[in-house]
């Protein structure tokens, strides 16, 4: 175990050194040629003469040659930058915009840690509700497809078929085609809400933008869980745990033994599959569900870095002041590269955290089940 | 008659080829459909936006298979050759690369392009989709990396693999021929399916996300036209915002696939392949697992 925080740990170390040597090496602002730049605004700042004449500025540079007739190379950039900085000063998108963020400050530091506390409050109740909801889904699907359900388009077809059949009586047929229509608006919803959940959090959230609840924290919560297709693909994975342990050895042996197989029984109402902590007690599928729980805790892990990207997604492009994702990408837009950096080790940690106590919820099972 | 019936029979049973047809069905119907009743520049563009998001997308899957394929290949030379610390190296970069959320990579990797675009090294329109192919590939190849690797450790648990090195058999060949080619292809495909969703994904929201802006300099404009790029522009904005509009006037909805047809047609593009390659990807595993 402390092998993996260790682990963990020269990670999120390996990554702040990376970052912060691409900020210095690439990203730094007005480094190049620092020496030549300090004179250069401090001549600006002082406002000795009138930069906007041509002979004051003509004038200043011959003064400088006289003083360092040695270096009249370096005069003239001198010169040559006060020229930048004025012209920066009438067209810079910072001054202009209002933007009074010169770098990683304590003030900043502080503002973007009270954003971080929401991103991470947005951040856990969406991990918890997707965990949750997807061991529902795919618990469903599970014992939907062990009852023999067959799909409503399969249904609809075979409803279809019999109510254009001529041989069936016209009461049956007409009860047929009642079915048919029932089974299509089913359909029809369930394809609805397939759209939506494949969707990218920024096409429903544009579609309903301008109401009331589109700012809301609680709407942040429900796209980070049904939309950007989070929630079916991890339900899937429950799925295909719950599928392959139910084809494991000890399955049969349970059955051939005499444990509960039925799947067409009042363990598997709505209420019991919905409900948090789901127990099926005397029946096979609650050693299957407890055996596939115990593998899934590792899919926390993928399931972590993936609905970060999808809430990442959502603040950036919902464009709502005051998130964190929405802050980085306006210090992208101010050249501000040592907040960005800031916030994606936040982001970064985060990550990590999460994976280390997976890793150690893990690492305890296994021991409990080990000694048991 | 009878070979009709067979090849709908065996549609029926493979839901990838299911999927995949009605895939193609519902784009073409979407084409037709916008031929019709969408404007020649609109249309032009939007054309040129799937052409360009797919171009994108299928880089991507070349690269990062080369690069998984690559990295599997060095992983191995490296155990042969050397000891385990370059090996724990690769395997420590590439779990860092895995657990950075894919769409601050991007970003980061956007920065980038942005800042080459800005310096005017990078003009021509076909580097910058390069770039973006093999910014994506980087991303998301360690996905592809992973299930090379667990079929390989699967094969070296049975007996197979050690007879074969006892029979003196090349272990490049029996990695790459007999574990890879001959006994993982469909693994091997149904991740590129399913990576090919992610690439798309990806590229259409961090095109969206720059339309809140990136940089001063660079604008949707200096990029090529992809999916996101044109639902990021104001009137496929607008297009999306009348969809909530059919929530207080539900008879709205009639006038949906006329009048807003740019956004819709963008946005649903982008959900239907989501889902279709969703699904194909489900069908291939299913198949395998037949």
């Amino acid at each position: 175990m402390q092998k993996k925080a260790f682990e963990h740990l020269i990670s999120v170390v390996f990554v702040a050194v990376f970052l912060v040597a691409i900020y210095l090496l690439f990203l730094k602002k007005e480094d190049v040629n620092k020496p030549k730049m300090q004179i250069s605004t401090k001549l600006f700042e002082k406002q000795i003469i009138d930069f906007g004449d041509n002979y004051e500025k003509a004038l200043l540079f011959d003064i400088l040659n006289i003083y360092t007739p040695d270096s009249i190379e370096l005069n003239s950039s001198i010169i040559s930058n006060i020229e930048d900085l004025q012209t920066e000063k009438f067209t810079d998108f910072n001054l202009k915009s209002g933007n009074d963020n010169n770098g990683l400050s304590f003030g900043v530091i502080k503002k973007i840690l009270k954003m971080y506390f929401w991103f991470l409050v947005i951040y856990l109740i969406a991990i918890i509700l997707i965990h949750s909801f997807a061991k529902t889904f795919a618990i469903w699907k599970f014992v939907k497809v062990k009852q023999g359900t067959r799909s409503y388009f399969d249904e609809f077809v075979t409803n279809l078929k019999d109510y254009v059949n001529n041989i069936l009586p016209k009461a049956v047929r007409k009860h047929k085609l009642n079915i048919a229509v029932k089974l299509f608006f089913k359909g029809f919803i369930k394809t609805i809400s397939y759209f939506i959940i494949f969707s990218p959090s920024y096409v429903v959230a544009y579609s309903i933008k301008g109401s009331s609840i589109s700012d809301s924290l609680i709407f942040l919560i429900l796209l980070a869980v049904f939309t950007n297709g989070l929630l079916i693909n991890y339900s899937y994975r429950f799925y295909s745990l719950l599928k392959a342990e139910s084809k494991k050895g000890y399955v049969n042996t349970a059955i051939v033994k005499g444990l509960n197989n039925n799947y067409k029984n009042p363990l598997f109402g709505y209420k019991k599959i919905i409900k948090f902590n789901k127990k099926f007690p005397g029946h096979v599928f609650n050693h299957i569900y407890l055996n596939a729980v115990y593998q899934n805790i590792l899919n926390i892990k993928e399931l972590s870095a993936l609905l970060i990207t999808g809430i990442v997604i959502i603040e950036m492009a919902l464009n709502i002041q005051g998130y964190l994702c929405y802050e980085m990408l306006q210090n992208i837009l101010y050249k501000n590269y040592d907040v960005v950096i800031f916030i994606v080790l936040l982001i970064f940690i985060t990550v990590k955290t999460t994976e280390f106590f997976v890793d150690v919820k893990y690492y305890r099972l296994t021991q409990k089940y080990e000694n048991s | 008659m009878k070979t009709a019936n067979l090849l709908l029979y065996k549609i029926d049973k493979q839901r990838d080829l299911k999927w995949f047809l009605f895939y193609l069905v519902g784009i073409q119907f979407l084409l037709l459909w916008n031929e019709l009743f969408l404007n020649k520049p609109a249309f032009a563009l939007l054309k040129e936006a799937f052409l360009n998001s797919f171009i994108i997308g299928a880089l991507v899957l070349v690269f990062a298979f080369f690069l998984s394929w690559g990295t599997v290949n060095l992983r191995l030379y490296l155990t042969n050759k050397f000891n385990g610390i370059l090996l724990t190296i690769i395997d420590f970069i590439i779990d860092t690369i895995k657990s950075i959320p894919q769409i601050i990579s991007v970003l980061l990797g956007y920065i980038f392009i942005t800042l080459i675009i800005t310096k005017e090294t990078v003009k021509n329109e076909t580097t910058i989709i390069l770039l973006i192919s093999v910014l994506l590939s980087i991303v998301i190849f360690p996905e592809l990396y992973e299930t090379m690797i667990n079929r390989i450790k699967y094969f070296k648990k049975s007996d197979f693999y050690n007879s074969m090195l006892v029979c003196g058999i090349n272990e490049y060949r029996i990695m790459n021929y007999d574990i890879l080619y001959k006994n993982s292809v469909g693994f091997i495909i149904h991740k590129l399916v399913s990576l090919f969703g992610v690439a798309l994904f990806l590229q259409c929201s961090i095109d969206f996300i720059i339309s809140v802006g990136l940089s001063n300099d660079v604008s949707l404009s200096n990029f090529p036209a992809t999916l996101g790029n044109l639902l990021a522009k104001m009137d496929s904005k607008q297009d999306i915002l009348a969809i909530g509009k059919t929530i207080s006037n539900p008879l709205y909805i009639i006038k949906l696939p006329f009048e807003h047809l740019q956004g819709l047609s963008t946005a649903f593009i982008i959900v239907f392949t989501l889902l279709c390659v969703f699904k194909i990807s489900d069908g291939i595993i299913k198949r395998i697992g037949k």
